[in-house]
């Protein structure tokens, strides 16, 4: 490794070596503070990859750090620094070890921003544990909470299983190809080549433990459990920068997989119709916000899968597009979650939301909003995202599969409307929850902005998504 | 010769592995999940790859199996845990039947025209296993090696923080 190498990769360092130090000052100085120290760790890690002009296209032929990769740097680090700011208040009311948790947390979008970049299936591997290991600590993260610790331990196991199906997938096709690397290793699988039933086998294994990681529809049973049981916003990391990373990553692993997609096609198909078809059929009956939001997370997996299928510059567009709604979208549910949670308790049953919105008018019109825009309801962002998705499948030839989606956003406004009702339509009955503190009502504002600025007027950001597809 | 002990060694490790889930005491699963990383190693040795069957040894069978042990101890799990027999042993032998007929063809359709890597026996041979591993790990494959050892901290912090009582 040059120092050329070193220098292109310095937001991913600054990130580790921040958490570094925060950890070890950490354990001189007990602070929660530490939590605004890692916000502005994660700032300045945004900053030198927006900023710095990387001195070697590729690091290690491991990681990429062209727009795309800093593209991602900068939205993971974002992401990252708000739902620490989030945490702030949570972190205090629920006596989590400040300087521990932000290290935490700035290690899981050092691990997120490797996994975009990767241009190798080791890099891609590496990049996945390291969020994946974070985010099973960081799910038990309270422990007298029994149902954190099951949530925790359930996601611990099956992420185990999905890594292990993950290693072994990579190490066939590093058998058949005899490369780690992105374009070479998907090479000689195809029609003609002796070693293609290797490749496939690898790619089954690999696309299981894929599906488990973003919760694709016979893989997602992990998801209400641990959605319910984890910290308020732990999940909204979980759910927005977790999945959203591995879909960025997947977006160069398919543009490499060449005439091998053909063969991918009729299993991605399915697996995007079933994560549409089962996350909307459970999300129905859910009387649980955040359960609900597990499932319905489900069906947006299944739009994201849309878009991989379809392939090409406009449908990866659309899915980055996509992905980006998503993320400010849940994260800003979430946050409304975690500025009503208590000492005692998360509020997250439908019963404890009832009238809430006379009680508290701001944070329950954000919350409806938030879920009016994963609905897709025309001025706000998830609408055009939506609009996005299913036009490139019916352009890229999916007729099937945008039927699908249509009915399934169509079937979504029932369960997206369910806690909105509940919220302004039913008697004021419910205890007054926690006021919100100045950093909570800050990210839910900019989260706000975002999905209703996107919605108005999304060209900028098409227009840097262009830009930055390869 | 050596193919005779590739199918002796193979056919153990099939069978330990099968007993450790088949084993009614936890203990004795335990003790066949050695048996299987022991003949593990020897494979490896027989691949010309003395390095990794020393550490199968020391990590696996050593460090992992002695943690295993321990656990199953502190739990104080007693020898009847396990029913004799369940319906999902019914469906993982199906499946795994299966899993092995698809294994079987794919073997069979696949040519192995894969091109060779660098690294021949006979370099393994002039230079030793272990020097040729080092030399990968610290030069081409340096950075992943420091990632892996972000994995580590992130571990370590995590068994802390998860079993500390009061941080």
């Amino acid at each position: 490794m040059s120092a050329l190498e070193l220098q292109s990769l310095l937001p991913q360092i600054i990130l580790a070596l921040g958490a570094t130090t925060v950890l070890m000052l950490g354990a001189w100085y007990p602070s929660r503070k530490w939590i605004l120290g890692g916000v502005v760790i994660a700032l300045f890690a945004a900053l030198s990859a927006g900023l710095m002009t990387p001195a070697v296209p590729e690091v290690g032929n491991l990681y990429s750090t062209g727009s795309y990769a800093r593209f991602f740097v900068v939205l993971w680090s974002l992401l990252g620094a708000l739902s620490l700011l989030l945490s702030l208040r949570y972190a205090e009311i629920h006596d989590l070890p400040g300087s521990e948790y932000c290290a935490l947390i700035l290690f899981a979008i050092c691990g997120m921003s490797l996994l975009s970049a990767a241009t190798s299936l080791i890099g891609l591997f590496l990049g996945l544990e390291a969020f994946t290991l974070v985010f099973y600590i960081l799910i038990a993260f309270k422990r007298e909470d029994s149902r954190g610790a099951e949530a925790g331990l359930k996601y611990l196991v099956m992420g185990a299983v999905a890594t292990g199906f993950l290693a072994f997938g990579i190490s066939l096709i590093y058998a058949a190809s005899g490369s780690f690397h992105l374009p070479e290793a998907f090479a000689g699988l195809e029609q003609a080549g002796g070693m293609r039933p290797l490749g496939l086998a690898g790619w089954a294994l690999m696309l299981v433990a894929i599906g488990f990681k973003v919760s694709l529809a016979p893989f997602h049973l992990w998801t209400p459990d641990v959605y319910q049981g984890a910290p308020a916003p732990v999940t909204g990391l979980l759910a927005t920068g977790s999945k959203g990373a591995v879909f960025a990553s997947l977006v160069p692993l398919f543009a490499a997989l060449g005439p091998l997609k053909a063969d991918l096609e009729q299993v991605l198909w399915l697996l995007a119709a079933l994560s549409l078809l089962a996350g909307t059929f459970a999300a129905l009956p859910q009387r649980n916000l955040k359960r609900m939001l597990a499932y319905s997370s489900v069906v947006h997996m299944g739009y994201l899968m849309i878009g991989l299928l379809v392939g090409g510059s406009e449908a990866h567009r659309a899915l980055l597009f996509y992905l980006i709604s998503y993320a400010f979208a849940t994260l800003a549910a979430f946050g409304v979650l975690t500025s009503f949670s208590r000492v005692d308790d998360e509020p997250q049953e439908y019963a404890d939301f009832r009238g809430l919105g006379y009680l508290h008018p701001r944070r329950s019109s954000l919350l409806a909003a938030c879920l009016l825009s994963l609905a897709g309801i025309p001025p706000l962002v998830g609408f055009f995202a939506k609009f996005g998705i299913i036009a490139a499948a019916l352009k890229g030839g999916y007729p099937g599969l945008a039927v699908i989606a249509v009915l399934a956003a169509l079937t979504s406004l029932y369960y997206y409307l369910a806690p909105i009702v509940v919220l302004f339509m039913q008697q004021r009955d419910a205890r007054q929850l926690r006021r919100g503190c100045r950093h909570e009502y800050f990210v839910l504002a900019l989260c706000f902005s975002a999905i209703l600025l996107l919605g108005v007027y999304p060209a900028p950001l098409l227009d840097l998504l262009t830009g930055i597809l390869p | 010769m050596l193919s005779i002990l590739f199918y002796l060694f193979a056919t153990v490790a099939i069978f330990s592995a099968f007993y450790v889930t088949k084993a009614r005491n936890p203990v004795n699963s335990a003790l066949c999940l050695v048996t299987t990383f022991i003949c593990f190693a020897v494979l490896y040795i027989t691949l010309d790859a003395p390095f990794m069957a020393a550490i199968q040894i020391i990590v696996y069978a050593g460090a992992i199996i002695v943690l295993i042990i321990f656990v199953i101890m502190l739990l104080n799990l007693g020898t009847a845990v396990k029913k004799r027999y369940t319906h999902a042993l019914a469906w993982g032998a199906a499946l795994s039947v299966i899993m092995l007929f698809i294994t079987n063809t794919f073997i069979r359709r696949g040519v192995p025209t894969g091109k060779l890597g660098d690294v021949t026996t006979q370099m393994i041979h002039s230079y030793g296993h272990t020097e040729l591993i080092g030399m990968a790990l610290f030069t081409e494959f340096l950075l992943p090696f420091e990632i892996a050892s972000i994995l580590l901290l992130v571990a370590i912090v995590g068994a802390i923080i998860l079993s500390k009582r009061q941080v």
